[in-house]
């Protein structure tokens, strides 16, 4: 299962989203963003070094920390080394090894997020209850169309109760999580761990579960042959 | 019926080519180039444009019944340029026309079609890779200032690792070899930098050469080649003496070998800078006015 974290607008919660998702479905996480990684790195080969033909993928993905990652690096030189195309063939091989692959698409609707969804089985689309937002999703939602990922959950971040959850279920069409504003959330992302691990208590992390198993029902019917 | 019109137009050492197909009803058609060199086929983001597939291009006329198609060459002009290899009508259920003929975006969405391919991607969204503007070139210690001269003499096998390793080392890229250069901060001399132009092969071939000429004579008149630095090809009609060949001999068919390659090279550039002044239009086609779609417009 490929999964492709996307949205449209930047800052919305897709590196967050991603990264606790992979937690809940025991993925890899690749952090797809080339010029603007967001997810923690260490020293050792990344994303650049891959899509560059410097290192295998496998090589570049770490296993130590609470979830497996493959990191991008942050250095302009190094994104503009890189293969940006050679990311569909990167993900795949990732997915041979370990099953399981979230991909932490950029904000935009550039090739870099294209390919994301290129690569994907399906696609989980992040917003946040405010117009340009809504707007960005349900661009990032035709992108998903247009390149066959469908579309297997709608997160709505940082959402109050009043947040209009039918009204983004309707016009995005599909199912939607909302996780609550809570600095539980960007302490433990700012920590480099789950919320469900930094605050297992914590109402985000019990979405984020949601979450996850809503995105195994989808994949799981999807899967599905047709008529079965 | 389908026929086919072009206009050919040389300039600077470059042919350009535009066609128009024309048909009395939509049908899907095989294009072939026949100039007798490579086909430079328009681009869209750094990605050969739909249809194209090396030197062949396939389409759709469309109910106007005019397809116009450009491309480059450096072959030198002739007719005809290109022909129509096959021609297909279309069907009710092929949905070419609209795809090929309106490049146009899919509903209200505002997003363009894409093709199922990681070039269609970036293709239809854009190319995602940093603007080369953008990448800053460090200044150099003075440790790395010291050791630029000798990297500048010739390319060492330390470059060349180097240049694996370095993040901005892209092999498949040419005309990135200078900027990898520059990052590291290793080569500054733009003596250096224009030698990167050079292919490797030839850089290693007149270091071997340069290396039997340093041998002093007296050495030279009784010794033998040594093992190439560059490790040969049993069948390699190369002009490197193989091993055991008395080094005077070596410098002998050296000398012959150079005197070949500077010929070609003289003529080589004497050409170049022909081009370079010279703007001749050889305008053979039949509808002048249809060459005014460029060869990145159809």
């Amino acid at each position: 299962m490929i999964l492709a974290v996307v949205g449209g607008k930047g800052g919305v919660g897709k590196s967050t989203v991603a990264y606790n998702l992979g937690a809940h479905l025991d993925a890899v996480v690749v952090d797809a963003d080339l010029a603007m990684a967001d997810l923690p790195a260490d020293r050792g080969p990344d994303l650049h070094d891959v899509l560059a033909g410097r290192a295998a993928p496998t090589e570049a993905v770490r296993e130590g920390g609470p979830v497996p990652l493959l990191p991008c690096g942050r250095s302009l030189a190094g994104a503009r080394a890189c293969e940006p195309t050679a990311l569909v063939e990167t993900v795949e091989r990732v997915r041979a090894e370990y099953g399981r692959v979230v991909v932490d698409c950029p904000a935009g609707l550039s090739g870099d997020v294209g390919l994301g969804l290129l690569v994907a089985d399906a696609a989980v689309l992040v917003t946040e209850p405010a117009p340009p937002a809504l707007g960005d999703a349900l661009r990032a939602r035709a992108l998903a169309r247009e390149l066959d990922a469908g579309l297997a959950a709608i997160v709505l971040n940082r959402a109050t109760a009043a947040a209009p959850t039918e009204l983004v279920a309707r016009e995005l069409g599909g199912p939607v999580t909302t996780v609550p504003e809570s600095d539980l959330v960007a302490d433990a992302q700012a920590a480099g761990v789950p919320v469900s691990e930094r605050a297992p208590e914590a109402a985000a992390a019990t979405a984020f579960a949601e979450l996850a198993q809503t995105v195994q029902r989808a994949c799981r019917c999807a899967d599905q042959p047709a008529g079965a | 019926m389908v026929t086919l019109e072009w206009s050919l137009e040389r300039t600077e050492g470059v042919t350009l080519v535009g066609l128009v197909v024309a048909a009395d009803r939509p049908c899907r058609v095989q294009i072939e180039n026949r100039l007798d060199g490579p086909v430079w086929p328009p681009r869209r983001h750094g990605q050969p444009a739909d249809g194209w597939d090396e030197g062949t291009f396939s389409g759709c006329v469309p109910p106007d019944g005019r397809l116009t198609v450009g491309y480059a060459t450096p072959a030198q002009p002739s007719e005809p340029p290109a022909s129509v290899v096959s021609t297909e009508p279309v069907t009710d259920g092929d949905d070419a026309v609209g795809a090929d003929c309106e490049h146009g975006r899919t509903g209200t969405d505002c997003v363009p079609t894409v093709e199922d391919s990681p070039a269609g991607v970036v293709r239809a969204l854009g190319d995602p890779l940093v603007p080369r503007d953008s990448v800053p070139l460090p200044e150099p210690t003075p440790g790395q200032q010291a050791a630029g001269p000798a990297a500048g003499e010739s390319t060492t096998a330390e470059d060349e690792e180097g240049q694996q390793s370095g993040a901005t080392a892209t092999a498949d890229r040419p005309n990135s070899a200078p900027e990898s250069t520059e990052r590291e901060g290793r080569v500054r001399r733009s003596p250096a930098h224009a030698e990167r132009l050079v292919p490797k092969s030839v850089r290693d071939w007149l270091a071997e050469v340069g290396g039997r000429l340093d041998v002093p004579r007296e050495e030279a008149d009784t010794g033998f080649e040594a093992t190439p630095a560059v490790e040969q090809e049993p069948s390699s009609e190369s002009a490197c003496p193989a091993q055991d060949v008395p080094l005077k001999a070596a410098r002998e068919v050296d000398r012959f070998a150079l005197q070949q390659v500077r010929r070609r090279v003289e003529s080589l550039l004497d050409r170049t800078e022909q081009g370079a002044s010279c703007r001749t239009a050889v305008s053979e086609g039949r509808d002048r006015r249809e060459a005014a779609v460029g060869p990145g417009e159809r």
